[in-house]
């Protein structure tokens, strides 16, 4: 290993370690130096100058002073006088929100086939479909870029797609009985599990595999919790039903 | 697919030994050999089952089922086996189709197939049928027709007609109605005023009804089965026809995973119902676009029903047709040669024809009369190049779907060079297809030839005769458009414009690659959702 190559390593090393708070060497002050007495400048010879009006000259208490300023030290940091480089980030995908097919088939398949539709007359309008313009699908004559972003428009009409869904999931569950989607059902004891019957839910509507000790599951369980004391557990249910549509988790991948 | 998240200590030894290759493989530092000096930012990867959600969404168009979460779970990661087997399915067809339908812009439902003057109003049952546009023509007011069977006059067969002032003072000659089976409803009847269900191939003044000229005829109806008149939304169907029929092409050739390149060079065309029957009836009643010389053979399409809407035929259009870039939808929706070349060059080459900054230079007054617009100042900024592409289409008219045959559309046509120098009134076919009018010395050398040769450089008459082929296959041997496809299927796939530091890079790999499958696009969206790039979700 060459004299580079080490002084290479060197230098890595110690900016790997810096990445670390804890091994991070703490900056220290500058050593004090001691006083030099300055050494006593000849002073050259002016050559006389032609008479000029004098300027009054300011009082002794007016005139600025300089303040030596310490550019060692910021706080209890080394100052930089370059900004420090922007942190490289792996190129990565851009998370963003679902188109207006995929939402309305992820509707369909997470619900168990119930989509958000509006019975018009004898025929049944698919109104993800209908309002697909309004929510950003370019008809490519007058629009011809799709719009993904998660708008105040956009979370608005999720909220009712959410909220008819699920109360339609509600009715389905009742009347299915025995493989309920939203319902949980009570063991041999009679007991429900509320936070498996969540980490279920969570790994079906957002394809997030939590454990039951999670921290993101306690918001649920919060959220549960907190329907309940307003409701029954019915509307608990439903109302973990509207959140789930509507969170970021869902619509967005 | 496994995926790797690259530690620390092999940032170290990848920069100590400067195995950039070995880092671009793994993915996950490469283009960065300043990495080792950086902290490492917050892991972006996703879980597994996330990363299946993600990909599910993208070449399915919807959420994995229960079942490939479990299993998922159950091995801890996406397997291979299952993304080949999407992307083998109808779903993804579907997806990339979908893809496709935003860089084609796939869409003629403006389109207008039918005259204003054809279409038919009335319901057919208690209201007759009519054109309300021709009424002042047939019967001196705009008014419809009795509803009462229509009367002939025994000895001549003319239409009976009965006089009535109307509230305007104007008198009118309203007749009756006969009953019409439809082209849109073989199994029924709807009544239609005795003037406008005419169906005399020629009127008795020599008028061939089923053209333009029919409209303004009085002894020229609808036709027989009214085929030349627009009724119960028969031209959003055709258009819709259009459309759909050119999905269907990229449907077909990402299902069979077919190369990429046969979207530019694909004779397979599929026709249903109302594409034949437009084919074979309606082209000529056209409100200025124009569908003649029609650029397929109809010894080689079906004579279908009109109602057989979703009864699709394949069959195979002559040697001059391009894939997607001859197809009606296409051609209508951009109607004009340049508009045709600025996407093809904007989607598939990813040069779009845009202004520099800051703007095109003034032009002096002597330039700007130029007419040569691959001259001119500032035109020639995009022109030198937009005028030598969209000659690629200059056999195919413009404002419509023709094909200008050499056979019958030479170079130079003596007729229509005598006609723009003598003055002679020239016939259809010169005005619409052939330069017969100069406004400046420079256009003189050009008339009587062919529009697409108006400036035409000897080195670029070959892309007037070889077609949106030649187009096409130049941007795939030059690589622009394998590069070019790689990065708009990554911009799809990751959600964003492909910028950043080491995109670039990466773009060349997968472009290389796609042409080393034999421009396989299902191979070439595996590489990217396999790419670390899209397990990271920021």
């Amino acid at each position: 290993m060459n004299r580079a190559t080490v002084a290479l390593c060197a230098l890595l090393a110690a900016s790997l370690a810096a990445c670390d708070p804890d091994t991070a060497p703490t900056p220290t002050p500058a050593p004090e130096q001691p006083e030099q007495p300055e050494p006593e400048q000849p002073e050259p010879e002016q050559p006389e100058q032609p008479e000029t009006p004098e300027r009054p000259e300011a009082p002794e208490e007016t005139r600025p002073v300089p303040a030596p300023v310490d550019v060692d030290t910021v706080g209890d940091r080394p100052a930089e006088l370059a900004p420090a480089p922007e942190p490289w980030q792996a190129p990565a995908r851009a998370r963003r929100r679902m188109n207006i097919d995929q939402l309305d088939a992820a509707f369909r398949r997470t619900s168990g086939g119930i989509g958000w539709t509006e019975t018009r007359g004898n025929r049944e309008v698919n109104l993800f479909e209908e309002l697909s313009a309004t929510l950003g699908k370019p008809d490519y004559i007058q629009i011809t870029n799709e719009s993904l972003e998660p708008s105040a428009l956009f979370q608005k009409f999720l909220d009712d797609a959410a909220r008819q869904v699920c109360a339609r999931m509600i009715e389905a569950d009742q009347a299915r009985g025995a493989t309920p989607i939203l319902l949980p059902v009570a063991d041999e004891a009679g007991e429900m599990d509320v936070d498996r019957h969540l980490q279920g839910l969570l790994l079906r509507f957002h394809n997030r595999d939590l454990s039951l000790d999670s921290p993101d599951l306690m918001h649920w369980r919060w959220l549960y919790d907190t329907s309940t004391f307003v409701g029954d557990e019915v509307t608990a249910w439903q109302a973990i039903c509207a959140t789930l549509f509507t969170h970021p988790d869902f619509y967005s991948y | 697919m496994r995926r790797t998240r690259p530690a620390r200590w092999l940032a170290l030894g990848t920069l100590l030994l400067a195995t950039s290759a070995a880092a671009q493989i793994n993915g996950g530092i490469e283009d960065d050999p300043g990495a080792a000096l950086r902290c490492e930012p917050d892991s972006v990867d996703i879980e597994p089952v996330r990363y299946l959600r993600a990909l599910s969404l993208d070449l399915r168009g919807t959420v994995p089922s229960a079942e490939e979460v479990d299993r998922v779970r159950e091995l801890g990661e996406v397997p291979e086996a299952m993304v080949d087997r999407w992307l083998e399915g109808d779903d993804f067809a579907q997806q990339a189709v979908r893809h496709h339908r935003s860089l084609l812009w796939n869409n003629v439902g403006n389109a207008r197939i039918f005259n204003a003057s054809s279409g038919l109003g009335g319901n057919g049952t208690n209201q007759p049928m009519w054109r309300r546009n021709r009424g002042i023509m047939y019967r001196g007011a705009t008014v419809a027709c009795f509803n009462r069977p229509a009367e002939y006059d025994p000895e001549t067969g003319a239409i009976l007609t009965t006089e009535e002032v109307q509230a305007d003072g104007r008198t009118a000659r309203r007749e009756g109605y006969v009953d019409v089976v439809p082209y849109w409803d073989p199994a029924g009847t709807v009544r239609v005023c005795a003037f406008d269900a005419q169906d005399v191939e020629f009127s008795p003044s020599g008028t061939e009804c089923k053209t333009a000229a029919g409209n303004n005829d009085p002894e020229c109806g609808c036709g027989p089965n009214l085929r030349w008149c627009n009724g119960r939304n028969a031209q959003a169907a055709t258009v819709d026809s259009m459309g759909e029929a050119l999905d269907r092409l990229m449907f077909d050739i990402f299902r069979r995973d077919a190369p990429y390149t046969e979207l530019f060079t694909s004779r397979k065309a599929f026709v249903n119902g109302p594409l034949s029957y437009f084919w074979y009836h309606q082209t000529l009643r056209g409100p200025g676009l124009v569908f003649e010389p029609k650029p397929v053979a109809l010894e080689t399409l079906p004579e279908m029903q009109w109602a057989e809407r979703d009864t699709w035929v394949e069959i195979e259009l002559p040697s001059h047709h391009a894939g997607v870039l001859t197809r009606p939808a296409f051609l209508l929706r951009f109607q004009t040669n340049r508009a045709r070349a600025n996407r093809f060059y904007d989607a598939f080459l990813c040069q779009p024809f845009n202004p520099p900054d800051g703007g095109l230079p003034v032009a002096d007054e002597e330039s700007a009369r130029n007419p040569d617009l691959q001259l001119r100042a500032g035109c020639k900024y995009c022109h030198a190049l937009l005028e030598p592409a969209a000659s690629h289409w200059g056999r195919w008219t413009e404002q419509g779907i023709g094909y200008l045959d050499p056979a019958g559309f030479p170079q130079t046509r003596a007729d229509c060079e005598a006609c723009a120098l003598r003055g002679q009134g020239c016939s259809g076919e010169c005005r619409n297809f052939y330069v017969t009018q100069a406004l400046a010395p420079e256009e003189e050398q050009f008339l009587g030839q062919l529009n697409a040769y108006y400036f035409r450089r000897d080195d670029h008459v070959v892309n007037v005769e070889q077609g949106p082929r030649y187009l096409a296959l130049t941007g795939v041997a030059d690589n622009r458009m394998p590069t070019c496809v790689a990065k708009r299927t990554g911009e799809w796939l990751l959600g964003r414009a492909l910028d950043q530091d080491g995109d670039e890079k990466w773009i060349d790999s997968l472009a290389r690659d796609f042409v080393q499958d034999g421009y396989s696009f299902r191979a070439l969206v595996k590489r990217i959702v396999s790419n670390p790039r899209y397990w990271r979700v920021r």
